[in-house]
C-alpha cells in the first residue's frame, strides 16, 4: 500500500456547514464530515463504507422509518433513524445524481 | 501434507456459493470450538495436490467487534493458511475492499476473487483487474459468476500457482506520515521480541495497538507486555498531537483513502444515473404503503406453496409408508411366524404407525425450506426486514430481529441461536421469547391433517390463518413487554445491509433444503422413535382393571389412555376435553412433529375394527404401484403450482377462476383417510356436534400453535437465556395458548 497516500488531515475537508444526514432529502448527494456515537456503533458504520470523506446518496428518506443510502455509488445500507441524527454531512456541490 | 486455504469476505457476496461450487459434497458443517458461528470444511483437488478449504465467516473487517470478524483474523494468525481466497463483490468494490485491504495487513498470501461481475456488467460498472492486481501488489485476480459456475477453473489454477510458488514477496501495507513513523516504531520494538513475532506480524500487531483494539489489548495485558501497551499510549498521544485526529481514526482514512483511489483508478462507472434496477424494485417493495402489503403477498404465496403444491406428494408418502411399507412390515411379521404377537404390533402399530406417520410430512417441510431458501437467496428477506422494522418497533425490537424470527417459521431452535446476531443482550432475550409464536414447521403436520380432514381445499386458509395468528400473538406479546418489563429502554441502532436481487442458484436452494430437512430427519429417527415406543407401551398396558391383557386392550382402556383423561378435563372449555387430544398434546411436549404420530397411534388402533380386505398384492405390484404414484404425484404438484395463480386471484372477492385438474377428478373427493374420519368422529364428540367439532378443532390447532415449545427448544432457550427466563417462557405459552383456545371455543359457539 505504498503508492501516493494523501494524509486526510481536517483542512483538506471541506467546510461547509454541516447537517444530519436525516436532513437530507432523498435525490441529493453529501459527504461524510463525522461519525458521532459510542465506538462500537461508529466501528460498525466506518466498517461499512461511512467514514468521514465518505459520499452518500440518498435513495429513501421518510419521516418515519430506517434511510436507504447508496454508500460510495454501490453499496446499499438501511439505517435506523436514530443513527441518522448521529452522522454529519455536507452537501455536494454539483454531481450528476 | 494438506495444503489449506481459507475463503474469507463480506457477507452477501456469494462466498458460500462458491465454496459449495468447489468443494461439492465433500464438505463438512459443524461449529467453531466454543462458539455458536456455523464452521464450514470441504476438500477438493487441485492437479495433484489434496485441498483442505475452510469458509470464513462473512465479516466487513477484521476488528474485535464481532464473533465472525474474530473468527476469520484469529484463523488466519493461527492457521497460516497457503492462501486467502478474498471473495469480493464487483458491484461493490470499495466497501468490499476494506476488508482485503486489512487481510493483506496480515501479510498472508492472497487471492483476489472478483465475483459477481454479471451484477456489475449489467450496471455498466468496468472494472480493470489487471491494473487492480497491480496496485494491491500483484496479487492474483479471478473474475467470476459464481452462481453461474464461471471462473472457477481459473480460481482454482490460481490456487494452484500459489500452492506451487508460495509468493516471496508479500504486499507490504504502510502508512504515511506521523501515522507511518509511529507504527514502524512500535514495530521494530516488536520485532526484538520473539515471543510477539512468534505469533503475530510486526506492523500488524503495531497497527491493532494504535486502533486500541479490545482483543489485542487484552491479549497483550495477559502476556504482562507492559511496557509496549506504554509505548502504543505514547505513540497515539504524539499522533493524535502532530494531527489534531485520533490514531484510530486515521487509520481507517489513511485505508479508504487508498482503496478510493485504487478503485478510481481502476473502476469505470457509466455517466447515468446510479439508480439500478434493483433500486427501483426496492422503491416499491421497501415503499412505506405497498410494501407491507407486498410482503403480506410473499408470505401467503410461500404458504400456498407449502401447503397445497406439497400435498400431492404428501398423499403419495402417505400411501407409501401407511400402506405398501405397512402392509410389507406385517408380511414380513407373518413370515417370520411373529404373526400376532405384540412384537409384531410394536413394529408396524407402533414404530412404522408412529414414525411413518411423521415422515409423511417431508414434503411438506421440503417446500417450505424450498421458499424460505429462494426468498434469502434472492436477498428479498433484506427487504422484508426493512419493510417489518416499523411494526417490529411496536414491539421494541428493529427490523433485524425480523431475521431469526423467520428462521423460527423453519424451526425455534436455530432462531434461539440466531438470536446471536443481534448485538443487545435485550434484543436477544426479547426476540428469543418470540420467536416460539413463529409457527414452526414441525407444528406444521397439525395443521395440515387437521386442514385436510375439516377443511378440504380451504386448507390453504387455516395454515394461514395459524401463521397470521402467531404472527399477531407474537407482536401483542412483545407490544406487552415493551411497555411493562422494558418500558423505558431505547431500541438497539438499526443497520443493515440490502444486497443486490440475485437469481438464487438452484443447487444451493436443493443443498439448504436437504441440509435443513436433515434436522428433521434425525429427529424423525430418534426423538420421535423412542417417543412412539414408550406410547405403544403405554397404550398396550392395561390401565383399568378387567379391561384386557398387554397389547390385548382397547385404546380407551389403556394406561395412556387413564393418564390423558386425567388431564382432560382441562381441555374442556376448549371443546377438546377428550382424553386423545390431551394425550397427544402431552407428547407434542418431546417433538411437536409427535402429536400427530400420537394421533395415528391412538386412531389406527381404535380403527383396526375397520378391516384390511386387500388382496394380497405381488412385490412387484407394489412397487409397480409406488413407481406409478411418483409420477402422477410429479404431474399433481405442476398442477398445484399453476394453480397458485387462480387461488391468490379468487381472494380478490365476486372473483372465481377455475382451477387446473389434470386428471379430472372430481373436485371434493371424499377420501378422506382414515385418520381424518377418527379426527372428525373424536372431536364431534368431545365438542357435542359436527360443526362445533369443527370449531374444536380450530380451537385445538390455536392450542397447538400457542403452547410450550419443544425439549429441544427449551434446552436451547435455557442455554441462550438462562432457567428462569425459560419457565417464564413455559408458563407464558401455555396460559396464552389455553385462553386463546378457549376464547375461539367460546365466542365461536355465539356464532355457530
Amino acid at each position: 500500500m505504498n503508492d501516493e497516500l494523501i494524509t486526510l488531515t481536517p483542512q483538506t475537508v471541506p467546510q461547509a456547514p454541516a447537517m444530519p444526514l436525516s436532513m437530507v432529502n432523498r435525490g441529493e448527494a453529501v459527504i461524510v464530515r463525522q461519525v458521532n456515537g459510542c465506538k462500537t456503533v461508529r466501528q460498525r458504520l466506518i466498517d461499512l463504507g461511512l467514514n468521514p470523506g465518505a459520499q452518500i446518496h440518498v435513495l429513501k428518506n421518510e419521516t418515519s422509518g430506517p434511510m436507504i443510502l447508496a454508500v460510495k455509488g454501490d453499496g446499499r445500507l438501511a439505517l435506523g433513524r436514530g443513527m441518522t441524527h448521529h452522522i454529519l454531512v455536507t452537501a455536494v456541490a454539483n454531481e450528476n445524481s | 501434507m494438506t495444503v489449506m486455504i481459507a475463503l474469507a469476505g463480506n457477507p452477501n457476496v456469494g462466498k458460500s456459493t462458491i465454496f459449495n461450487a468447489l468443494t461439492g459434497s465433500r464438505q463438512h458443517v459443524g461449529n467453531w470450538p466454543g462458539k455458536t458461528v456455523e464452521k464450514k470444511e470441504g476438500r477438493l483437488r487441485v492437479g495433484s495436490e489434496e485441498i483442505l478449504l475452510v469458509d470464513l465467516p462473512g465479516a466487513y473487517s477484521l476488528t474485535a467487534y464481532s464473533i465472525e470478524e474474530i473468527i476469520t483474523r484469529d484463523f488466519i494468525i493461527n492457521e497460516r493458511p497457503t492462501a486467502v481466497v478474498a471473495v469480493v463483490d464487483a458491484s461493490n468494490l470499495e466497501r468490499n475492499l476494506y476488508l482485503v485491504a486489512q487481510v493483506l495487513e496480515l501479510e498472508t498470501p492472497v487471492i483476489l476473487a472478483l465475483n459477481m461481475t454479471d451484477v456489475a456488467n449489467s450496471r455498466g460498472l468496468k472494472i480493470d483487474a489487471n491494473r487492480l492486481s497491480q496496485r494491491m501488489g500483484g496479487i492474483p485476480v479471478v473474475e467470476m459468476v459464481g452462481n453461474r459456475s464461471l471462473g472457477l477453473d481459473q480460481l482454482k489454477q490460481a490456487i494452484a500457482q500459489v500452492t506451487a510458488h508460495p509468493p516471496q514477496a508479500l504486499p507490504h501495507a504502510s502508512y504515511n506520515g506521523a501515522l507511518g513513523q509511529e507504527v514502524a516504531t512500535l514495530a521494530a520494538q516488536i520485532s526484538a521480541n520473539p515471543a510477539l513475532t512468534a505469533h503475530y506480524q510486526p506492523s500488524w500487531l503495531a497497527t491493532k495497538l494504535l486502533e486500541n483494539d479490545e482483543a489485542i489489548l487484552e491479549a497483550m495485558e495477559a502476556q504482562g507486555e507492559t511496557g509496549l501497551l506504554e509505548a502504543s499510549a505514547a505513540a497515539q498521544e504524539r499522533i493524535e498531537a502532530a494531527t489534531g485526529e485520533d490514531a484510530e481514526t486515521l487509520i481507517a482514512d489513511q485505508r479508504y483513502t487508498f482503496i478510493g483511489s485504487l478503485v478510481e483508478s481502476v473502476l469505470e462507472r457509466p455517466s447515468t444515473s446510479i439508480l439500478t434496477t434493483s433500486d427501483k424494485i426496492d422503491e416499491i417493495v421497501t415503499h412505506r404503503i405497498w410494501g407491507l402489503p407486498i410482503f403480506l403477498l410473499m408470505m401467503w404465496l410461500v404458504f400456498q406453496f407449502t401447503a397445497n403444491v406439497s400435498a400431492p406428494f404428501l398423499d403419495w408418502v402417505d400411501v407409501f409408508i401407511n400402506e405398501t411399507i405397512y402392509g410389507w412390515g406385517v408380511s414380513f411379521m407373518a413370515a417370520l411366524g411373529l404373526g400376532d404377537t405384540w412384537f409384531a404390533a410394536l413394529i408396524t402399530d407402533g414404530i412404522i404407525g408412529g414414525v411413518g406417520g411423521v415422515l409423511v410430512f417431508v414434503p411438506v417441510l421440503l417446500f417450505l425450506y424450498f421458499a424460505l431458501a429462494v426468498l434469502e437467496d434472492s436477498g428479498y428477506m433484506a427487504r422484508a426486514a426493512f419493510v417489518m422494522d416499523r411494526v417490529m418497533r411496536w414491539m421494541g425490537l428493529h427490523g433485524k430481529s425480523f431475521l431469526p424470527l423467520i428462521v423460527g417459521f423453519g424451526c425455534t431452535v436455530p432462531a434461539v441461536y440466531a438470536t446471536r446476531t443481534l448485538e443487545n443482550e435485550k434484543d436477544r432475550k426479547l426476540t428469543g421469547f418470540l420467536a416460539t409464536f413463529m409457527s414452526c414447521g414441525a407444528r406444521l403436520p397439525v395443521y395440515v391433517v387437521f386442514g385436510a380432514a375439516f377443511f378440504g381445499t380451504a386448507s390453504g386458509n387455516l395454515i394461514f390463518g395459524m401463521y397470521i395468528l402467531g404472527i399477531g400473538v407474537a407482536l401483542a406479546t412483545g407490544f406487552a413487554l415493551k411497555h411493562t418489563v422494558y418500558r423505558g429502554q431505547p431500541p438497539a441502532p438499526f443497520v443493515m445491509e440490502l444486497p443486490p436481487y440475485r437469481a438464487p442458484r438452484p443447487r444451493d436452494v436443493w443443498r439448504q433444503m436437504w441440509e435443513r430437512v436433515q434436522g428433521f430427519l434425525i429427529k424423525a429417527s430418534t426423538v420421535i422413535l423412542v417417543v412412539s415406543v414408550a406410547l405403544w407401551l403405554l397404550m398396550a398396558i392395561p390401565g383399568r382393571a378387567n379391561a384386557g391383557s398387554f397389547n390385548d386392550v382397547a385404546a380407551e382402556d389403556s394406561l395412556f389412555a387413564v393418564v390423558s383423561g386425567a388431564i382432560a378435563p382441562v381441555f374442556k372449555p376448549a371443546g377438546f376435553g377428550s382424553w386423545e387430544a390431551s394425550g397427544s398434546l402431552v407428547t407434542g411436549f418431546m417433538a411437536k412433529e409427535v402429536v400427530v404420530g400420537t394421533m395415528n397411534q391412538i386412531y389406527m388402533g381404535e380403527e383396526t375394527a375397520v378391516a384390511e380386505p386387500t388382496e394380497p398384492t405381488t412385490f412387484g405390484q407394489e412397487v409397480g404401484r409406488t413407481l406409478l404414484g411418483f409420477g402422477e404425484a410429479a404431474v399433481l404438484t405442476v398442477q398445484e403450482v399453476l394453480n397458485i395463480a387462480p387461488r391468490t386471484v379468487n381472494l380478490l372477492p365476486g372473483v372465481d377462476i377455475g382451477e387446473f385438474n389434470f386428471f379430472g377428478t372430481a373436485e371434493e373427493v371424499e377420501d378422506n383417510t382414515r385418520l381424518e374420519a377418527a379426527l372428525i368422529n373424536s372431536f364431534q364428540r368431545s365438542a357435542g356436534s359436527a360443526e362445533l367439532g369443527a370449531l374444536a378443532a380450530v380451537a385445538f390447532n390455536v392450542f397447538v400453535l400457542l403452547y410450550v415449545p419443544c425439549m429441544v427448544a427449551v434446552a436451547a432457550m435455557r442455554q441462550e437465556f438462562g432457567g428462569r427466563w425459560t419457565l417464564a417462557q413455559i408458563g407464558y405459552t401455555l396460559v396464552v395458548a389455553w385462553l386463546a383456545a378457549v376464547v375461539v371455543f367460546q365466542v365461536g359457539k355465539l356464532f355457530i
